[in-house]
């Protein structure tokens, strides 16, 4: 796959610079909302729908928005998506909005969709940056799913709500707690490094 | 275009364009987003008043954690009370629902509206089990809390939830203050002293 084709421009955000488990950023929802994986799911479609919106209408604009103000531009046409996304599952959602509380709100400054502007949907063209935001999106997703399915299936039993571990098992309390969140998300990453280098090899 | 003029009109037009959109989203959620949490104290009032016809919002000035009072009716008998409180716990705001019989001295059960307390520890508040033991509590004296065993039978007591004692006496706080001020209000005086 050559850099810069329209599929590497999406690939590349699932694995080989995977926002979570590569560029380490966006953590602060990652480690904080993966305490059950609804929780995650909810909080990854919420933060793709934000970069995938924020990204089209940056690159749509780009040749438009003046440098010396593009942060500034940047930042107010994401708090505007992330407001409409807090008021939607406020609206249709409301177990969900009510269990993420502040985080939601939080997304504005999720480093991965500012990151995305200025290093991708600023310079290219909407269907690129598109596609790019696509495959973060897919990225946050697959890390935060991961994260959350360890966490929930540990740290209380259970999975996406349905009891999966045998009546004996006492759950692991810590892994719901913050710590839990460390410990799991330092285990992933390992792993994840260790097949990145082992295909690395292999190619 | 000088540049400095482009930037003011750009940023603006931005500002204007995004301030519009959220108005509208504004208008258009809502409506929904009250009725979601109006949806939600009813619901709780329900389960903890099954009798109960109607619940009559009384009109109070609002006094320090008492967000709603509210008059169940069967009929035109009051069958009891609902009151919606809201107070810190250990992070955040904790909103709750009680239900009392007409009198205000027996506390008919508890439900949870809003709070953020540790995941497993303290929100485990909305657990069944703890909220059943607020059933049949006296409202005459504090209820209080004793940790890691059963209270025995007859003390005002529950048990606190382990390892979050906090949000336990937090909890408690918000209910054994509230009730006392609610007893205080003209209205709810009446009420009491005319049946």
């Amino acid at each position: 796959m050559k850099k810069g084709s329209p599929t590497y421009e999406y690939i590349k955000g699932v694995w080989k610079e995977n926002p979570v488990l590569v560029q380490l950023l966006g953590m602060c929802p990652t480690l904080a909302v993966t305490t059950t994986v609804e929780n995650g799911i909810a909080m990854a479609l919420a933060t793709s729908f934000v970069l995938i919106m924020s990204s089209l209408i940056i690159s749509a604009f780009r040749k438009l928005i003046p440098s010396s103000v593009r942060i500034a531009s940047y930042i107010v046409i994401i708090a505007t998506f992330v407001t409409l996304a807090d008021r939607f599952l406020a609206a249709n959602f409301y177990d969900i909005s009510k269990a993420l509380g502040p985080f939601i709100p939080l997304i504005i400054v999720n480093c991965i969709i500012l990151g995305r502007q200025e290093a991708f949907a600023s310079k290219n063209t909407v269907k690129m940056a598109f596609l790019d935001a696509l495959g973060m999106s897919t990225g946050f997703f697959i890390a935060l799913f991961l994260l959350s399915s360890v966490r929930e299936i540990l740290g209380n039993g259970t999975w996406l709500g349905i009891h999966v571990m045998p009546a004996s098992f006492k759950p692991w309390l810590v892994m719901i707690m913050p710590p839990g969140a460390f410990f799991t998300l330092g285990i992933i990453l390992g792993i994840s490094a260790v097949i990145a280098r082992k295909t690395k090899k292999g190619a | 275009m000088s540049d400095s003029l482009k930037m003011v009109v750009v940023l603006t037009l931005i500002a204007i364009i995004s301030g519009a959109s959220l108005s509208f989203v504004d208008t258009a959620t809502r409506e929904k987003i009250t009725e979601n949490k109006t949806m939600a104290l009813m619901e709780g009032m329900k389960t903890l008043l099954p009798e109960a016809e109607d619940f009559k919002k009384l009109d109070v000035e609002k006094k320090g954690g008492i967000e709603g009072i509210y008059k169940a009716l069967k009929g035109e008998k009051v069958v009891g009370w609902g009151f919606m409180l809201s107070g810190p716990g250990f992070q955040d705001k904790i909103t709750i629902v009680i239900a009392t019989d007409p009198q205000i001295k027996t506390l008919l059960g508890l439900e949870v509206l809003e709070q953020k307390e540790t995941p497993g520890l303290g929100a485990k508040m909305e657990h069944k089990e703890f909220k059943e033991q607020f059933k049949g509590k006296s409202l005459e004296e504090d209820i209080e809390y004793v940790k890691n065993e059963k209270p025995k039978d007859g003390e005002n007591k529950i048990e606190a939830l382990s390892a979050a004692t906090i949000s336990t006496k937090q909890l408690l706080k918000i209910i054994n203050n509230n009730i006392k001020d609610i007893k205080e209000i003209e209205k709810i005086k009446q009420e009491l002293g005319g049946k």
